[in-house]
């Protein structure tokens, strides 16, 4: 068995991508701020059932993500957290846009993370736990509490959602 | 097959349909031109989305990590807070027990004392002259002083702070003489100056009984449990003792702090100030400039060259005061052939208890200002003047609170996230609400000078004031608490006022709770005024 890492070396390495991914669910760096301090908080009180066979990241991107949406959740009545299935699909099928090359320049990050964090939550979270965290929609679904088709349909109207708003931002900046 | 839905695209984009899903929509998309092109873009777009994602912003700093206290930890962190809360209690109970009436205003933790001693302080600067702002500041500098010869003498009895007291002793004794004089330390369990023998530096005398019979040519600064001077100290004596007792000439100050102070049938150069429970100038004493006494019993037989103050439950005055008498006290009795050349003000329960106050007695006029008796309590909360008082404690605090956060807005946010952040900021408090005033006298004696002295103490008053307005606002801030983010400060200001003012009135507790709102409070402005900490957010 491999030797248990020191926690603190884990917090120093695993810092940042903690924040990043609390940043982009929760689409604000000061709340992500205090969702990671408490997030370290938890892994630090549950140290004791990590398996360092596993890779950390995943473990305390699992901790992170149950964190925030609870955060987002809290805020929000569930099923308006996410919505209806069916009123969601037909208006995924509705919309025949076609997908962006997002990233143009190197400045288009920064207006994508932007459209991202203004997205409304339910098309965020998944999002984000799927193109940012690498999770599975199987894996998404269970934390929402949901199917996954549900989380599939919901990460396309993300993405149609996320190309009205880039493209309105195109046409804004070029008259 | 039809064109598979821009759901199942996208699914099929990040490979997340079943095995026999995606053979199906791959077979579609050998056989359609079109959907091929979709696919392969929203597999790009998705790409390109994680290239986002994961460079976005600025590379947030490393915070740095603090454990969560164990249970092991909090139980001694408790224990240790309440042997703190406890050992400034017993100190002020000390205090208070020696002196019931006089020295109240002298506890750092109750809030009227410090505001009344505010605008005294700003009354004394604007209207009288310079002298009476010197004697201010002494008396400011002895008050320290007192406070920092109690807490060292408490924490002497204290095994686990026998570091705290030896630094408290240690520092004193460093920085205080520092006139220009040597140094001599007696350490003894009996430290004797014999009466053939002069001691040509400033002399710390520390000992179970210290006795001076010789010369000192400089300061004078003892601790004992006895204390007798018989004789000459050219500089000023300041003396913690049981017993203090002063019967050689002294060309300088006196301070005198004990049970019983006493300055016998000798001559004092400039003022004398007694702290204890029994203070007595015996017949014979001459006092060249003031006389400032707090004690239950205050006996003054001797001669006082100026002003006599005298602050205590009861005054018994037969010698010679030259020029006015100020008195607070429960009764004061002005027996033959005590005499008064200027003005006698007495503050006293009824007018009956300033007796002997007759024309030939008193030069000037007398004025009794009759006030309730200090020490006598009613029950306060029955009394609508409290509720009032409370009412008007309020509006003022939450209007300097407001100006306070308007000026500094990072105070809005601060906040205390663990217990351990709370000890923290409740020693430096203590540590503060200590050490501050001791800075003040240090700078009001030493090169640093007096006006940087005032600062301090000024300061440290504010401090005081402020300290439970910032807890204040924490508190309110925690009750609005929620991810929509936090209504605006003066509701939070408001609240956490309110709160913190029943917390304090609190019969029993509240004195704990005013100690402890304080300490942390105090400690939460000096780390952020040394720039530790600052708020959480932009408001």
């Amino acid at each position: 068995m491999r030797p248990k890492p020191v926690f603190a070396e884990l917090y120093e390495t695993h810092y940042r991508r903690v924040f990043g991914l609390c940043r982009q669910l929760l689409g604000s760096a000061v709340r992500a701020e205090d969702a990671t301090a408490e997030v370290f908080m938890r892994a630090y009180k549950a140290f004791d059932r990590y398996d360092p066979a596993q890779p950390f990241t995943g473990w305390i991107f699992a901790i992170a993500s149950r964190h925030c949406i609870d955060l987002v959740r809290r805020r929000r009545n569930e099923a308006i957290l996410l919505g209806d299935e069916v009123d969601e699909k037909l208006a995924a099928e509705a919309d025949d846009s076609d997908a962006l090359d997002v990233l143009e320049t190197a400045e288009r990050a920064r207006d994508v993370n932007a459209a991202i964090a203004a997205l409304p939550e339910r098309y965020r979270l998944p999002l984000v736990l799927a193109y940012y965290r690498d999770a599975s929609y199987e894996e998404i679904a269970a934390e929402l509490g949901t199917t996954r088709t549900h989380v599939g349909v919901l990460i396309c109207r993300a993405k149609q959602a996320l190309r009205r708003a880039l493209t309105a931002d195109i046409e804004e900046t070029t008259p | 097959m039809t064109c598979p839905s821009a759901v199942t695209l996208s699914m099929y984009a990040d490979r997340e349909l079943t095995s026999s899903e995606a053979r199906e929509v791959a077979a579609h998309l050998q056989a359609c031109e079109p959907c091929r092109a979709r696919a392969a873009a929203l597999t790009t777009e998705t790409a390109q989305l994680r290239e986002a994602l994961a460079t976005a912003g600025e590379p947030a700093p490393v915070g740095h990590f603090e454990r969560p206290l164990g249970k092991r930890h909090l139980i001694v962190a408790a224990a240790a807070m309440v042997a703190m809360a406890w050992l400034a209690s017993a100190v002020w109970d000390t205090v208070r027990t020696a002196v019931p009436a006089g020295l109240e205003w002298l506890n750092p933790f109750g809030l009227r004392n410090v505001v009344d001693l505010i605008v005294n302080f700003i009354v004394y600067l604007s209207f009288e002259d310079k002298s009476m702002l010197s004697s201010t500041v002494e008396l400011a500098a002895a008050a320290a002083l007192f406070i920092t010869a109690a807490w060292s003498l408490a924490a002497a009895y204290k095994p686990r702070s026998g570091t705290a007291a030896i630094l408290t002793v240690l520092l004193v004794v460093l920085v205080m003489p520092s006139l220009g004089h040597a140094l001599e330390i007696r350490r003894a369990d009996i430290t004797t100056v014999a009466a053939d023998e002069t001691v040509d530096d400033t002399l710390i005398a520390i000992g179970d009984s210290v006795s001076i019979e010789g010369n000192v040519n400089g300061d004078l600064i003892a601790f004992a449990r006895r204390l007798s001077v018989r004789g000459h100290v050219t500089g000023d004596v300041i003396g913690a003792a049981e017993t203090v007792s002063i019967e050689g000439p002294v060309d300088g100050n006196v301070f005198g702090f004990g049970r019983g102070v006493t300055l016998g049938a000798t001559a004092v150069g400039r003022n004398f100030y007694g702290f204890g429970r029994d203070v007595t100038i015996d017949r014979g004493a001459n006092i060249a400039e003031n006389a400032t006494t707090f004690g239950n019993d205050v006996d003054v037989s001797g001669g006082v060259g100026r002003d006599l103050v005298s602050f205590g439950s009861e005054l018994a005055l037969s010698g010679r005061v030259q020029r006015n008498v100020d008195v607070y006290g429960n009764e004061v009795t002005i027996v033959p052939p005590g005499s008064v050349g200027g003005n006698v003000t007495a503050h006293v329960p009824t007018a009956d208890k300033l007796t002997g106050a007759t024309a030939t007695a008193v030069g000037g006029q007398v004025h009794t200002e009759v006030g309730k008796a200090p020490g006598v309590r009613s029950n306060r909360y029955a009394s609508m003047s409290f509720y009032i008082r409370q009412a008007i404690r309020l509006g003022a605090a939450f209007l300097t609170g407001m100006l306070l956060l308007w000026i500094f807005p990072g105070l809005r946010t601060l906040s205390i996230g663990s217990p351990g952040e709370t000890l923290k900021a409740g020693g430096v408090g203590l540590a503060t609400a200590v050490m501050l005033p001791v800075l003040a006298l240090i700078a009001c004696i030493t090169i640093f000078g007096i006006p940087i002295g005032i600062v301090g103490f000024l300061l440290w008053l504010l401090g005081l004031y402020f300290a439970k307005i910032v807890v204040a606002q924490i508190i309110g801030r925690s009750l609005f608490k929620s991810p929509m983010g936090y209504p605006h400060y003066a509701a939070t200001l408001v609240a956490g006022l309110v709160i913190t003012i029943i917390a304090i009135n609190l019969p029993w507790i509240g004195a704990l709770a005013n100690l402890l709102l304080t300490c942390v409070g105090l400690g939460l402005l000096a780390l952020y005024a040394a720039g530790v900490r600052t708020g959480t957010e932009a408001y």
